[in-house]
């Protein structure tokens, strides 16, 4: 069986780490007091999108 | 290279169009009162765009660098931003042309304008934000912000797959080409051949040739 480039320790932690990402998304956009903090959402927003996307494509054997 | 300047000046022209709507629109609703934009204002931005589409247009005259993408998709959205701020901020009806710059820039350049576009409306509407503050809480604004994040990120995957089927299009279209050419080249290189040793050429058949 061929070795995988990526372990599934690495997977999921990025999973994890997309889950809290998330959850800041959901806790920012609820409670935010002010607009300066819609500021996350870029680094949140591509951080979810790069993790998830790693996860997903891990488990399609992507890498 | 002409790509780019050919999607640049489609771009321009865009903006030509829609700053006469724009500009239509802006001038009927303070007529109507739905909006309080000062006049100075609309002038001033109308000025603006239009020495920003000169300005673009003598760049593109002498060829299309890779920054005037940015360089032009920032100042509309800036523009927007300004006109926004000027107009009721979160509930100006002038929001909406925050997509058609999206959108149009996204289907052009696929996915890093999309993030790039996404990233500088984020930007420019919490700026909207802090100088006309909402009267309602912000969720709704933060739920607008992801809403553009999504519309971004979708329309910059549909552009990514489409220019990769474009391509694969392209490959094929060259193969049948050159599967072409070869074919000629072996059917002449075949009727040379045949002529030289009375060979049946093209749509002779072999009892001809044998006679």
């Amino acid at each position: 069986m061929a070795r995988r480039l990526i372990g599934g320790r690495t997977v999921g932690w990025s999973a994890a780490c997309a889950a809290v990402l998330v959850a800041v998304v959901v806790a920012v956009t609820w409670k935010a007091a002010s607009p300066l903090a819609f500021l996350l959402y870029p680094v949140l927003v591509l951080g979810v999108l790069l993790l998830g996307g790693l996860v997903v494509l891990w488990a399609l054997k992507f890498f | 290279m002409e790509d780019e300047r050919r999607m640049e000046h489609s771009k321009i022209e865009v903006r030509w169009m829609v700053l006469v709507v724009a500009l239509l629109v802006a001038v009927y609703m303070r007529r109507t009162g739905t909006i309080t934009t000062p006049g100075t204002v609309i002038l001033a931005l109308s000025a603006v765009v239009v020495g920003a589409n000169l300005a673009f247009a003598a760049v593109l005259r002498r060829g299309a660098p890779p920054w005037v993408r940015y360089v032009s998709t920032g100042v509309d959205l800036a523009v927007i931003s300004v006109l926004l701020v000027f107009s009721g901020g979160n509930a100006s009806p002038f929001y909406n042309v925050y997509f058609i710059v999206l959108v149009s820039n996204s289907i052009r350049y696929g996915m890093k304008m999309a993030v790039f576009v996404a990233s500088c409306f984020n930007v420019a509407y919490v700026g909207v934000l802090l100088l006309r503050p909402p009267a309602a809480d912000l969720t709704a604004e933060g739920v607008k912000i992801l809403t553009f994040w999504g519309v971004a990120l979708y329309a910059g995957y549909l552009a990514a797959r489409y220019q990769r089927q474009m391509r694969i299009l392209q490959s094929y279209e060259e193969t049948i080409a050159g599967l072409r050419n070869r074919i000629e080249a072996l059917e002449r290189g075949a009727g040379g051949a045949g002529s030289r040793s009375g060979l049946p050429g093209e749509g002779a058949g072999p009892s001809q040739g044998a006679c």
